[in-house]
């Protein structure tokens, strides 16, 4: 029986469990008895919490312990959550096997250095599925972001999609970038980390979302809103 | 609105405070703590979660923004804070205004 997994009690029991080692990965599993998903992915969760010994697995009935499903905006189950203390590392909705032993693979070895100078290449998921590489240089990031913020003319950098998003700012410039019948792309910078902080770093701007149009910065909400109120969105894309 | 427990600024607030003053000499400049709308994140924080700075609105009025474009003064205020959004502080929500556009009514 492992000593890493753990079905989470109360909300003190919770935080100790987390608090004991904050560079410990953790991989949170909101679940609810009665979705059927979640039996299966209970059983998967069991399996990656023995196989990853030094990841702390945590089980957390989502109706029972409300708190902790809201303070992590979790709608559905089952949802998981990989952290690394209290950082976010990524999340996955729905029952999704294959992408949550991925995460795992990923991010369950030693605590990466911001942009590691090793030449590790990406390992590919256990049916093919893409994983963003372990560790690129600053070059290799940056291009990967270009091309990102190139993708389409109108991108948004944001917490989530845009169907689900997962903070009010980005609900909120998706609701206006929809009000305006503008077309945009979307990224979720929720599920990669580097995205997430090579994005401010490159963009030179500490938040999210992000507005991009012709593949450079336009900027966060607030000037999302003026732009749209002012008539200046209009111009800018016609 | 909802109700907001009245709370004294914490340091967060206080740095913010000082440091664009400083830099913008500004004529208005008002701050306000959102965090307690965000409190749902303090489940997943060491701190007791009453005084969180995480989430502010800062409305700013300064000469100091004359010829700039909102991203340049968003970007003046970022670079001046940069140490409190490397630490807790999470989200600036921001309106910067020069005194000559700020609309008759609000003067």
């Amino acid at each position: 029986m492992s000593t890493n997994f753990h079905e989470v009690v109360d909300v003190p029991h919770f935080q100790a469990l987390l608090s004991e080692d904050l560079n410990r990965v953790s991989l949170l599993n909101f679940w609810a008895p009665w979705a059927e998903p979640c039996k299966q992915m209970n059983e998967v969760v069991k399996e990656l919490a023995n196989k990853y010994e030094k990841v702390l697995v945590l089980q957390i009935e989502a109706e029972s312990l409300a708190d902790i499903t809201e303070s992590f905006e979790v709608e559905a189950v089952p949802t998981f959550v990989l952290l690394r203390g209290h950082t976010l590392l990524t999340r996955i909705s729905g029952a999704d096997a294959a992408a949550l032993a991925n995460a795992l693979a990923i991010h369950a070895h030693a605590p990466p250095k911001a942009l590691s100078q090793t030449n590790e290449k990406a390992s590919v998921g256990t049916n093919g599925t893409y994983a963003p590489p372990v560790s690129e240089t600053p070059e290799e990031l940056n291009a990967r972001l270009k091309k990102l913020m190139n993708q389409s003319k109108v991108m948004l950098f944001m917490k989530g999609t845009p169907d689900h998003p997962q903070c009010g700012f980005s609900r909120k410039s998706v609701a206006i970038l929809r009000d305006h019948k503008v077309e945009f792309d979307s990224f979720n910078i929720l599920t990669d980390e580097s995205v997430r902080q090579g994005l401010k770093v490159l963009n030179n701007w500490p938040t999210f979302p992000q507005l991009i149009i012709n593949g450079e910065l336009a900027g966060g909400l607030d000037i999302l809103k003026e732009m749209a109120e002012s008539g200046e969105l209009q111009e800018a894309l016609a | 609105m909802s109700q907001q427990p009245i709370q004294s600024p914490g340091p967060v607030e206080l740095s913010i405070r000082s440091k664009l003053t400083a830099l913008l000499q500004p004529t208005v400049l008002t701050i306000s703590n959102d965090s307690w709308q965000h409190r749902h994140h303090a489940a997943m924080r060491e701190q007791d979660g009453s005084n969180q700075e995480t989430h502010f609105t800062v409305n700013v009025v300064s000469e100091q923004f004359k010829g700039k474009s909102s991203m340049q003064r968003h970007r003046m205020i970022y670079a001046a804070l940069s140490d409190e959004l490397a630490q807790g502080l999470h989200a600036l929500s921001l309106k910067t205004k020069t005194p000559e556009e700020v609309p008759p009514s609000e003067s």
